[in-house]
C-alpha cells in the first residue's frame, strides 16, 4: 500500500506535467484537441491524488507504523477521528492536502468554464497546473508521506495531546481550502493577462471563488484563536505568532480585492491595482507556506524541515518574477476607461480603505520580518513580539474601521453635503450617546473609548442603512416593512451581504477591545470551602476528582460559581496525563455569559496540604469574537449565493469581450 | 493629514516610558513582565501572559527585584544585559530600531500623499464625455432647481 501510495504521486506529477504542457501548447496553438488533453488531464490529476489520500488515510487507520509518517503522528490509542486529522498533522501529509485541495478546485474551475470562457481557460489550466506541478515536486523529491522505516515500531509517536479535539481537525483543512483558493483568482487574472482579455470577465467569474477563499482564510483563523483560547490556558485567542502573521496578511490583501473590484466593474478603473493586489494575495499566500515549512523564523506552529525552505523561497521568486513580468508586458493594456466624478465619492472611500488594509498587512509583514532584517543590518537579535504589533496596527484599525461606517453613506460617483448631513444624522447621533454613555460608565482609557464610539458608528450606520432600504421599498411597493427588509436583501444580496459582513466584523472587534482593555486576571490558592471573589462572581472551591482511561488520567477540581450572591454552577479546570506523551496539559473552564467570560485554569495541587492554586481571567465581551464570526458567515453566505443579477452582469461582460476579440 | 498627525501623536505618547510604580504591586510586576517575552517556544506570549514554568519562574524573580527596591528600568535592563535585546517583547524606540517603528507609518503617509494626488489628478480630467453644447438662446432651458434636486435625491436612495 505504501508503494501503491508513491506510484500515485509520481504518476499524479507525470500527469499535472502534461496537462501543464498541453494547455499551454494549446493556448498558444489554439489547438482544440490539445486544450481539451490538458483538461481531462487536470480531472484525471484529481482522481489518482483522491486515490493516494485515500491509501495514507487507510494506513493511519490500519496502524501502518512502518510508514514513517504514520509512526510520527498516529498511535493505536487515538480514536479513529485523530487518526484521519493525523494525515494533516506533518509536513508531508499537509502537503498532500495542499495539493489534493488545489487539483480538485481546479477540476471544479474546469467543469464550470469548459463551456464557457474559452478564451481563458487554457491558461487558466496552464497556470493551476503549474502551481500543481511545483507542490508535487516537492512530495515526490522531499517529503514523501509514503516513505518507510525500514523496521515496523510497535506503536506510534502519536499526535500531540493538546492536538486532539475536533477543532484541532478542521482548523488545517479550513486554512487551506483559503489559502489554495486564493491560486483560483490568481490564475484567472494571470489568464486575463496571458491572454489579453483583461475586461472585468475574470473578476466577475471569479467573484465567488475569492469569497470563498477569503471566508475560509479567516474561518480558519477563528478556528485557531478559537483552539487556542479553550486549549492553551492563557486566556487569549491571538498572539501574532508569525505563521498566525502568515494568514491574516493574504486575508486582508483578499479583503481589499474584494472591495476593489467593485470599481472596476462599476468604473472600468483599477484594472492595474486589482491585478496587483491577487498577485500579492497570493505571493502571501505561498510566502505563509514558506514561513510555516522553512524553519526561517521558529513558530508553535512550523514544520521546520531543511531542504524545503530553499526550494520554496526559488518557488516564491519564480512566481513574483511571473506575475510582475506578465504584468508589466500587459500595461498598456490595462488602462482606466473611467474617471472619477468627485473627490468625495464611494470610489475614493473604497482607496482608503485599500489603503489602510494593504498598510496593517505592511505592517503585520514588517513586524514578521524585521527579527531578521534587524540581524543582518546590526547582527543583534530582537523579538518584535505583540506590543509591537498592537501599538501600531491599533490607530490603523481604528481609521479602518471608521472608514467602514463613513463610506456606505457615501453616494456613488458624487455626494453633496446636504445629502451628507442627512444620512450621517442618526449613525453619528447614536455614537455620540454611546460615548456619553460610556463616560457616565467611568471610562477614561482614550483608546476603548474611541473604538466602542466608532463601533457604535458603524452599527448605527448599518442598521440605518437596512432600515433606510426597507422603509423606501416599503413607500414605493406598499408592502410589511419585514417583507419589504427580506426582498431587499433578496434583491441585493451583495451589497446587503457585505453589510451583514461589516456587522460581524464590528462584533469582533468589539470582544478583541472588551476582551484586550479590560481584562482582569489574578492568582489564588484555596483550601476546601474558602472563597475567593472575582468581579461579581464569588468561587469556592469545593472538591477534587480524578478519572482515568485508556488515553489519559484526568485530575480536575470542581468549584461552585455565584454571581451577585446566586449561584450559576459549577467549573471543572483540571489536568490530563495523556498516555502517549509524558506532558500533562491544561483544561480550561470557562463560565461563558454575553457580558463576559470567567476564564479558570488549575495551576497547583499539593495533595498533603490540601491547598490548589487557581488563576482567573475575567474577559469582558469576548464571546462577541465568536458571534461576531458568525454574523460574517452568514453574510458571506447572502453575497455568495447565486445572484441572478450577478449572472446577468457576467453574461454582458463575456458578450462585450466576445466581440472585441471575435 | 491630520488624522495622520493625530494618529503618529498617540503612537509617541505610546512610545514614552510608564511612570515608576510603587516596587511589588502586580501592577508593578505586570508592567515589567508584559515587556519581556517568554521564549519558551510555546506561543509568541509575554513574561506577563505565558503560562509555562519559565515565566513562572521570571514573574517571581521580577517581585523579588523590585521588593529589593529596584526601579521597573533597572529590572528591564538587567534582562537586557544578561539574555540580549531579544528578550524585549517589542524592539526599543532607539537608533535602527527606529526604522522598525516608523517603516509602516511612513510608508502609509507616502502611500496616502500619493492617493492624494492621484484621486485629485482623476476627479479633475475630464474623460470620454464631450463638451456641453453651449447654452444660446435656442437652445434647451436650463432645468429647474427644484426639480434637479429631487433627481440627486432620488438618485441618492437608488444608489447609494
Amino acid at each position: 500500500m505504501p508503494l501503491f501510495g508513491s506510484l500515485c504521486l509520481i504518476l499524479a506529477l507525470l500527469i499535472s506535467a502534461w496537462s501543464l504542457v498541453a494547455s499551454a501548447l494549446g493556448a498558444l496553438t489554439r489547438s482544440r484537441s490539445l486544450i481539451a488533453s490538458g483538461e481531462r488531464s487536470s480531472l484525471a490529476v484529481t482522481a489518482v491524488l483522491g486515490i493516494a489520500s485515500s491509501a495514507l488515510t487507510f494506513l493511519f487507520l490500519t496502524d501502518r507504523f512502518d510508514v514513517e509518517y504514520v509512526a510520527s503522528y498516529s498511535s493505536r490509542a487515538m480514536p479513529s477521528l485523530f487518526k484521519v486529522a493525523a494525515f494533516w498533522g506533518g509536513h508531508a501529509g499537509s502537503l498532500l492536502l495542499w495539493v489534493l485541495v488545489l487539483s480538485t478546485f481546479s477540476a471544479i474551475v474546469v467543469l464550470q468554464n469548459r463551456h464557457q470562457n474559452r478564451g481563458l481557460i487554457p491558461y487558466v489550466v496552464a497556470t493551476l497546473s503549474g502551481i500543481t506541478v511545483f507542490f508535487l515536486m516537492l512530495l515526490n523529491f522531499t517529503s514523501n508521506p509514503f516513505d518507510l522505516l525500514g523496521f515496523t515500531p510497535p506503536d506510534g509517536k502519536g499526535l500531540n495531546p493538546q492536538l486532539q479535539t475536533p477543532l484541532m481537525a478542521i482548523h488545517p483543512p479550513c486554512l487551506y481550502l483559503g489559502y489554495v483558493g486564493v491560486s483560483v483568482p490568481y490564475a484567472f487574472a494571470m489568464a486575463a493577462l496571458m491572454s489579453g482579455r483583461v475586461g472585468d470577465v475574470w473578476i466577475r467569474t471569479t467573484r465567488r471563488w475569492t469569497l470563498f477563499a477569503w471566508l475560509f482564510l479567516g474561518v480558519g483563523l477563528l478556528l485557531g484563536g478559537y483552539w487556542a483560547y479553550i486549549e492553551l490556558g492563557w486566556g487569549g485567542y491571538w498572539a501574532w505568532d508569525p505563521v498566525e502573521n502568515a494568514a491574516l496578511m493574504p486575508w486582508l490583501t483578499a479583503t481589499a480585492f474584494l472591495h476593489s473590484v467593485m470599481i472596476q466593474e462599476k468604473k472600468r478603473m483599477l484594472k492595474v491595482w486589482n491585478m496587483s493586489l491577487i498577485i500579492l494575495t497570493f505571493i502571501l499566500s505561498i510566502f505563509g507556506t514558506f514561513l510555516t515549512r522553512s524553519g526561517v523564523i521558529s513558530s508553535v506552529h512550523s514544520f521546520a524541515k531543511s531542504g524545503v525552505g530553499t526550494v520554496l523561497a526559488v518557488f516564491l521568486g519564480a512566481v513574483i518574477t511571473f506575475s510582475v513580468t506578465v504584468l508589466v508586458w500587459r500595461l498598456p493594456r490595462l488602462q482606466s476607461e473611467g474617471r472619477l466624478d468627485s473627490f468625495v465619492s464611494r470610489e475614493s472611500s473604497f482607496l482608503f480603505n485599500n489603503l489602510l488594509l494593504v498598510g496593517i498587512c505592511f505592517t503585520v509583514f514588517w513586524g514578521t520580518i524585521f527579527p531578521v532584517l534587524s540581524e543582518a543590518v546590526r547582527g543583534v537579535k530582537i523579538t518584535v513580539g505583540p506590543p509591537f504589533f498592537n501599538t501600531v496596527n491599533f490607530p490603523l484599525a481604528m481609521a479602518l474601521l471608521a472608514l467602514t461606517g463613513i463610506c456606505p453613506l457615501i453616494a456613488w460617483r458624487r455626494a453633496s453635503a446636504s445629502h451628507l448631513m442627512r444620512v450621517f444624522l442618526y449613525p453619528a447621533s447614536l455614537a455620540m450617546a454611546v460615548f456619553g454613555l460610556l463616560l457616565v460608565l467611568g471610562i477614561r482609557d482614550l483608546s476603548p473609548l474611541v473604538a466602542f464610539t466608532l463601533c457604535a458608528f458603524v452599527l448605527g450606520t448599518m442598521f440605518y442603512e437596512f432600515y433606510r432600504g426597507s422603509r423606501a421599498r416599503q413607500r414605493s411597493t406598499g408592502e410589511s416593512f419585514l417583507l419589504a427588509l427580506g426582498k431587499l436583501i433578496g434583491k441585493n444580496r451583495r451589497r446587503y451581504g457585505g453589510y451583514t459582513v461589516h456587522v460581524g466584523v464590528v462584533f469582533i472587534l468589539m470582544g478583541v477591545v472588551g476582551s484586550s482593555f479590560f481584562r482582569q486576571e489574578a492568582t489564588f490558592s484555596l483550601r476546601r470551602d474558602q472563597t475567593v471573589q472575582a468581579g461579581r462572581y464569588t468561587i469556592r472551591f469545593q472538591d477534587t476528582a480524578s478519572s482515568s482511561d485508556e488515553h489519559m488520567d484526568r485530575f480536575e477540581a470542581i468549584l461552585g460559581l455565584s454571581r451577585d450572591g446566586r449561584e450559576v454552577g459549577h467549573l471543572r479546570p483540571g489536568r490530563n496525563f495523556y498516555k502517549s506523551f509524558n506532558q500533562p496539559s491544561t483544561e480550561v473552564d470557562i463560565h461563558s455569559t454575553l457580558s463576559e467570560d470567567l476564564y479558570l485554569i488549575l495551576i497547583d495541587f499539593d495533595a498533603q496540604s490540601g491547598l490548589a492554586t487557581f488563576k482567573y481571567y475575567l474577559n469582558p465581551l469576548v464571546n462577541w469574537i465568536w458571534i461576531g464570526w458568525i454574523v460574517l458567515f452568514v453574510g458571506t453566505h447572502l453575497a455568495v449565493w447565486p445572484d441572478p443579477r450577478e449572472r446577468a452582469l457576467l453574461a454582458r461582460s463575456r458578450l462585450i469581450e466576445e466581440r472585441t476579440f471575435a | 493629514m491630520l488624522r495622520s498627525a493625530v494618529r503618529f501623536g498617540l503612537f509617541l505618547a505610546m512610545l514614552l516610558p510608564a511612570a515608576p510604580a510603587s516596587p511589588s504591586t502586580q501592577e508593578a510586576v505586570d508592567a515589567v513582565t508584559a515587556k519581556l517575552i517568554c521564549d519558551c517556544g510555546c506561543t509568541n506570549l509575554t513574561i506577563k501572559e505565558c503560562t509555562c514554568g519559565k515565566a513562572d519562574r521570571v514573574r517571581a524573580e521580577v517581585s523579588a527585584r523590585l521588593d529589593a527596591g529596584q526601579t521597573p528600568a533597572q529590572v528591564v535592563s538587567a534582562y537586557v544585559d544578561e539574555y540580549g535585546e531579544q528578550i524585549l517583547a517589542a524592539p526599543t524606540a532607539k537608533g535602527f530600531n527606529l526604522v522598525g517603528w516608523l517603516a509602516p507609518f511612513a510608508a502609509l503617509l507616502l502611500a496616502a500623499s500619493f492617493l492624494i494626488l492621484a484621486l485629485r489628478r482623476w476627479a479633475r480630467v475630464p474623460w470620454h464625455e464631450p463638451p456641453l453644447a453651449p447654452l444660446g438662446g435656442g437652445g434647451p432651458r436650463a432645468p429647474d432647481p427644484s426639480f434637479l434636486k429631487r433627481v440627486q435625491d432620488d438618485i441618492d436612495d437608488v444608489e447609494r
